[in-house]
């Protein structure tokens, strides 16, 4: 300790270590102001990334979650089967298919849970919710009662339905887009089904802000025992050959 | 302790190489942060663009599964870029027992502003059969 006092003895005299002992309140407090100012500028930014990024990571979601509701509408339009059952008044076998412009009941061969059977879906456009779905099992008989029971879930928030259904008998002489159907009178199901989705507020936060389309050409459209209705409004079609003819999706089973 | 006190003295303060390399890093670190940010935002953009785009395109592509050949069916899809065209009709094959109006005929759906183009097969009815 000796040496070092002495080579530093040399240097000139230090302030006294008295008057340095700390800051003074005003240094403290410009300090202190200006690191706060920092903080808040920084955290106001940060914040504003965070909920940025929440409110784009939650798009992306609604954004998935609403493909993946529509190609399950699609897929399972596609998988549409003519379910017949007993009409209980008239005794007749008529099939299931109920399209009217703002809902649409049918039975499909395709189920989200992945039951077992046949399942009867109902989309209905509620002009507060959006696109409402019901399902129920389709048994052998008419599963309208059972469909009414369930409680509907919101399968796409924010947007309304529109259906449309597609006459297409015989040779492609006659094909109009009808706004209803009736499995019960037609006998048969539409070849295909439109479903137009507007958005229901027109400054509506994507993904609900586009017009969407689904188209589902139905396949099995016609049932095994049950023949077609000849209310078809075209007299040539009404001959037995056309309307029995197979389908050009069936010629490639 | 005088040592001490006097060594603070002769410390006090940070020499502008260090304040500089202090700001330095902390420019690369908050600029990382908001640039994988924008990114993220960019990024899920785009897939919500071709989540939407995806949809369309299947709406167009089942459309022109409906057997439409001539054209005659009521276009009912929301204007979208896209065009439908019908092209050649594939070839039957030699051998076949029986005359038949079905035929496979391929088609394309073209995306106009991005220029993409789908292409595929589907049945058709012919007038007279082959």
């Amino acid at each position: 300790m000796k040496s070092f006092h002495s080579r530093t003895a040399l240097r000139p005299p230090e302030p006294d270590p008295r008057r340095q002992q700390g800051f003074t309140l005003l240094e403290l407090l410009l300090a202190m102001s200006l690191t706060a100012l920092l903080l808040g500028l920084l955290s106001a930014g940060v914040y504003g990334l965070v909920r940025d990024w929440d409110d784009n990571a939650a798009g992306l979601d609604r954004s998935l979650d609403q493909t993946i509701a529509i190609l399950q509408i699609e897929r399972a339009l596609q998988g549409a089967f003519p379910h017949g059952y007993r009409d209980p008044e008239t005794l007749g076998q008529v099939v299931y298919f109920s399209g009217e412009p703002e809902q649409l009941s049918w039975v499909s061969t395709v189920s989200p849970q992945r039951d077992a059977g046949l399942m009867a879906w109902q989309l209905e456009s509620d002009p507060q919710q959006g696109v409402l779905l019901r399902l129920a099992p389709a048994f052998t008989d008419d599963p309208q009662p059972r469909l009414q029971q369930r409680e509907a879930i919101v399968l796409l928030p924010g947007y309304s339905a529109s259906f449309s259904y597609l006459f297409n008998v015989g040779n492609g002489l006659d094909k109009v887009w009808r706004e209803q159907w009736s499995g019960a009178t037609e006998l048969r199901l539409p070849q295909a089904v439109h479903v137009r989705l507007t958005p229901l507020a027109a400054d509506a936060p994507p993904p609900a802000d586009t017009e969407l389309d689904i188209v589902a050409p139905i396949y099995a459209a016609e049932h095994r025992r049950i023949r077609p209705a000849n209310t078809l409004f075209s007299p040539q079609l009404s001959a037995p050959a056309q309307s029995s003819a197979a389908q050009p999706f069936r010629g490639g089973n | 302790m005088k040592t001490a006190s006097r060594a603070q003295t002769r410390q006090a303060g940070f020499t502008l190489l260090e304040v500089m390399i202090a700001l330095t890093i902390t420019g690369f670190v908050l600029g990382g942060l908001f640039t994988l940010a924008g990114g993220s935002k960019q990024l899920a953009w785009r897939s919500q663009d071709n989540l939407l785009q995806a949809v369309q395109a299947r709406a167009q592509i089942n459309f022109a599964l409906l057997n439409d050949e001539y054209g005659e069916l009521e276009p009912v899809l929301a204007d979208a870029p896209y065009r439908r065209t019908a092209e050649d009709l594939l070839e039957a094959p030699e051998r076949k027992t029986q005359a038949t109006v079905f035929a496979l005929q391929h088609y394309a759906v073209e995306n106009e502003q991005t220029t993409r183009v789908i292409t595929g097969s589907r049945w058709v009815t012919l007038e007279l059969p082959q």
